[in-house]
């Protein structure tokens, strides 16, 4: 590898990791608002205008709390849990292409890096439930690894009847293969609602916030956990609510595309391809958001399955459906090339 | 059953033979049974249509040979016990002397319900209950020493109790009494919830053990907010115990205040001079605090089960139903906002405008709002159908009145079979929801509150204007106050002013029971008499403290999650609960 390619790779991975540690503070300002909102509230408005600065006043919070560790807990596990579901999702954008030029690495496979980075955060929350000593800790660890092994499945297969049609694990190819018309979500919205409600699923929001079902089991796996090691399970959360979304717009909604339209500006401009960058970047991030919206909506409406029920709806209806979302790949697929 | 009232009591007064005579002058009809005979006694009348058992207390008559007369009995200490017969709506009191040995035959194999009942004489007054198969202390600690509703019991200087020993004694799901071999023992897991738990509004204590997920074994431990209400009640006079009626169920405090002061009312006997429009103001209010209350079941119900925004929607008409409040009476939460003879404060304009405008307006709005977000919803629905779910007869069984009860399917509210508060001037109905499940009881509230807002609707529209306050002329019970003026400028008046607000009511001697529809279920008064200035003792029947007792089994079974959906669908409030 060459001097130069490491430090494309290091400014273009500096540059995203940016962009996604800021939706976190975003995401909570947002969540804030939208609830409030949805609930007929003011919500935050003494911190910055319009409460803009409430994100920062919780970073201090939490950093200047406590660091209470459970006298006998496992001291190493307890505080790699958190680490663990912080950093994963944070390596898994190492590979997501929010616009080309803005991929960390490049390479064919870059599905297959995410989905491998992105399953690892399970990890992180079942060591910190399990390192815990506490029985309701231990009880959300365990209801989140079911879950989320059970969720990946549904997950896996509708993700696989996007790639049948795509035919490549290079988002950038799949995302360019989705211009004009041809997003995902038309040739295949069953792959969509399987996948779209396995990343709700994933990342344990209500109405799957079984993990920490906090009317239950207080605060689930991170009952134990306070201050900034906290935060991380926090962060984690947000964090892999926004790979998801990138996973459904890379995906299913065309990506850095407008949809009917193609962004072609001639070539003999002075910065054409700099201003084409921008419009991907803005239409990419406006879909980002919607997404994040659509999420926080969602999560002030519903109230919360049960645990059987939460496996029953994996494995007796997402995981069918995601089968059907094969076969209407494959039946697309021998269509378009027979013509 | 085809026995006429009058057949049933001759049959069943035979076992009290020489006992008692004089037993159809006071409010109920009263029965003085030996222990001996107690079980015999309640076998016949179960069988003659008696199916629960509405209250049991112990009275302590020490060195008091007038109440011991006008009771029927010799002995120190009684056990009293209330049969009622739904829905015909027949009640009796039977009254059994304690012997020397504090020895009474627990009724426990006849009527469930009485388990608590019972457990609760047991500890504030040390009656044995022989054949009870888990007789604990209930209230107080374990290692406490003494028993406190005693009259013996010092109410100052008793050394400070410092701990709280609890042995759990699980209830477990049948065939899971012990574990078949080291594996399953291996699976099961004891789960401690509560007191400070966010499931637990208010302090009471869980213990669960669990298989997997599923709730196989269960415990309650109460008595975290018992403040000796009833002790306290025997030393403070009749009007000072209005406030102490707040502190009750907290979410409703002007139900028990309406039903407080009219049993004293009822009790003295000028319930009828009391004016039309204090009446009606206490029905206004007394359905608003109905509506608050289910506003809380309800919407804490859904937060536990993670949805949030219906308790928004719903907290704010409870905020609403708080400043009518606060401009009515001047407090919001812990109201006292009845007096005997009347009402405090009095409705103007301006507050039956904002009364109008909620229940005509904004509660509708958000009943509509609540419809969509929760009633229709099918993860909600989910949830709560066919959990926690008890029959009509197991119901009746454990004591179960108010929405709990209506949810099984009986039509049984008090302010319908008895008449009470005016409650009869209006016209109003009985919701009434099959399954006996979280979802039913969840039905029946919601479906209550519509019919609480046509109640005040009336109400409002039919509003008296005879005055709050019970005229001077008509107070030949209360103490005869003079007219203010002359207070204010003569010694005399002034000086009977004085004596009569310092003794304040004096009931007649004797004793009294009043039951009302309280949020949920019937609250009941039973007062005895001295004809002096401070009661003699004042029984609370608290709604939940039957509910409650009847949680532990029906959790058993059911999945850790669903315990916090029964819980909120019975509406437990500690203050009620502990006393």
């Amino acid at each position: 590898m060459e001097i130069g390619e490491t430090i494309g790779i290091i400014v273009r991975g500096g540059i995203v990791l940016f962009l996604v540690l800021n939706i976190v503070p975003l995401m909570v300002f947002a969540e804030r608002k939208v609830s409030a909102f949805i609930q007929d509230r003011v919500g935050p408005e003494k911190a910055g205008l319009y409460g803009l600065l409430h994100p920062l006043a919780d970073a201090l919070k939490f950093i200047l709390k406590e660091a209470f560790v459970p006298p006998q807990s496992n001291k190493f596990l307890y505080y790699i849990g958190p680490f663990i579901t912080a950093v994963v999702p944070m390596l898994a954008f190492i590979a997501v292409p929010i616009i080309p030029v803005l991929q960390p690495v490049s390479t064919e496979l870059s599905v297959l890096v995410v989905l491998a980075f992105s399953s690892l955060g399970v990890w992180g929350i079942l060591l910190g439930g399990w390192s815990s000593e506490n029985k309701f800790s231990l009880l959300g660890s365990l209801r989140a690894s079911s879950q989320f092994i059970s969720y990946e499945v549904a997950l896996s297969i509708s993700l696989l009847s996007m790639l049948i049609i795509y035919g490549t694990f290079d988002f950038v190819d799949i995302v360019k293969s989705q211009e004009g018309w041809k997003w995902g979500i038309i040739l295949n919205p069953i792959a969509f609602i399987v996948f779209f409600i396995s990343v709700l699923a994933e990342s344990a929001r209500i109405p799957f916030d079984l993990p920490e079902a906090e009317g239950e089991l207080i605060g689930g796996f991170h009952t134990e956990y306070s201050g900034m090691k906290f935060a991380m399970f926090f962060m984690g959360e947000y964090m892999h609510l926004t790979l998801g979304s990138c996973l459904i717009i890379l995906l299913f909604l065309g990506g850095w595309n407008l949809p009917f339209i193609k962004i072609d500006l001639p070539d003999e401009y002075l910065f054409s391809s700099v201003i084409e960058y921008i419009i991907y970047f803005g239409v990419f991030s406006a879909k980002l958001f919607t997404l994040l919206v659509l999420f926080v909506v969602i999560r002030w409406t519903l109230p919360r399955f049960r645990f059987d029920q939460l496996i029953r709806l994996g494995w007796g209806t997402l995981i069918p459906l995601s089968l059907l979302g094969i076969v209407i790949s494959a039946a697309y697929v021998v269509i378009s090339h027979s013509k | 059953m085809g026995k006429s009232k009058q057949e049933v009591f001759e049959d069943i007064s035979e076992l009290c033979k020489g006992l008692y005579e004089n037993r159809n002058l006071r409010d109920l009809p009263e029965f003085v049974v030996s222990p001996e005979k107690l079980i015999q006694f309640e076998t016949k009348i179960k069988n003659n249509g008696y199916n629960m058992v509405l209250d049991l207390f112990g009275v302590d008559f020490k060195d008091n040979q007038k109440l011991q007369e006008y009771a029927g009995i010799k002995s120190r200490f009684a056990v009293i016990y209330h049969f009622l017969k739904i829905p015909q709506n027949e009640r009796i009191r039977v009254i059994t002397p304690v012997p020397e040995n504090n020895r009474v035959p627990s009724s426990y194999q006849l009527y469930r319900g009485v388990d608590w009942f019972e457990r609760e004489v047991y500890d504030l007054f040390g009656i044995i209950f022989e054949g009870h198969p888990d007789l604990r202390r209930i209230l107080m600690p374990e290692d406490y020493e003494g028993h406190p509703l005693r009259k013996d019991f010092p109410t100052k200087g008793v050394k400070e109790y410092i701990g709280g020993k609890f042995t759990p004694n699980l209830v477990r799901l049948p065939g899971k009494e012990k574990p078949s071999d080291i594996f399953e023992e291996g699976a099961r897991n004891i789960i401690n919830v509560g007191p400070t738990h966010p499931a637990t509004h208010g302090t009471f204590r869980m213990i669960f053990e669990l298989e997997g997920e599923d709730i196989i074994g269960a415990d309650l431990e109460i008595g975290y907010l018992h403040r000796g209400v009833e002790k306290n009640a025997e030393n403070m006079r009749w009007e000072d115990f209005i406030p102490m009626t707040d502190r009750l169920n907290y979410l409703s405090a002007y139900l028990n205040n309406m039903i407080y002061t009219e049993a004293v009312e009822r009790m003295t006997g000028i319930w009828n001079d009391v004016p039309r429009r204090a009446k009606y103001i206490r029905v206004i209010l007394a359905e608003l605090s109905r509506i608050a209350d289910h506003i809380v079941s309800i919407g804490t119900m859904a937060v536990d089960l993670g949805a949030l925004t219906p308790f928004w929607y719903l907290f704010k008409i409870r905020e609403e139903i708080y400043s009518v409040f606060e401009w009515t009476v001047g407090a919001r939460l812990t109201t006292s906002g009845t007096s005997f003879g009347g009402v405090r404060g009095d409705f103007n304009e301006k507050v039956i405008e904002k009364i109008r405008n909620i229940i005509d307006k904004e509660l509708p709005k958000a009943l509509k709002d609540l419809d969509n977000l929760l009633t229709k919803n099918r993860i909600f629905i989910d949830r709560t159908r066919g959990i926690g779910k008890i029959s009509a007869k197991d119901a009746i069984e454990w004591g179960f009145t108010g929405p709990s009860l209506r949810g099984s399917g009986v039509a049984w509210d008090i302010r319908k079979v008895q008449t009470y508060g005016l409650y009869e001037e209006f016209d109003f109905e009985i919701p009434v929801a099959t399954e006996g499940d979280v979802y039913s009881r969840y039905l029946v509230r919601v479906e209550e509150m519509y019919q609480s807002a046509k109640i005040v609707r009336q109400a409002l529209d039919n509003l008296p204007q005879d005055g709050t306050k019970i005229g001077t002329d008509k107070k030949s019970v209360l103490p005869s106050l003079p007219d203010k003026k002359y207070v204010y400028t003569q010694i005399e008046a002034l000086i009977h002013h004085f004596k009569g607000m310092a003794e304040g009511v004096v009931p007649p001697f004797g004793w009294y029971y009043f039951g009302g529809e309280a949020a949920n279920g019937e609250l009941g008064f039973f007062m005895i008499s001295e004809n002096k200035r401070i009661p003699w003792r004042i029984r609370i029947r608290p709604p939940c403290f039957a509910i409650y007792q009847a949680f532990r089994h029906l959790v058993l079974g059911h999945k850790l999650a669903d315990f916090i959906a029964i819980l909120g669908s019975i509406n437990i409030v500690a203050g009620e609960l502990d006393r």
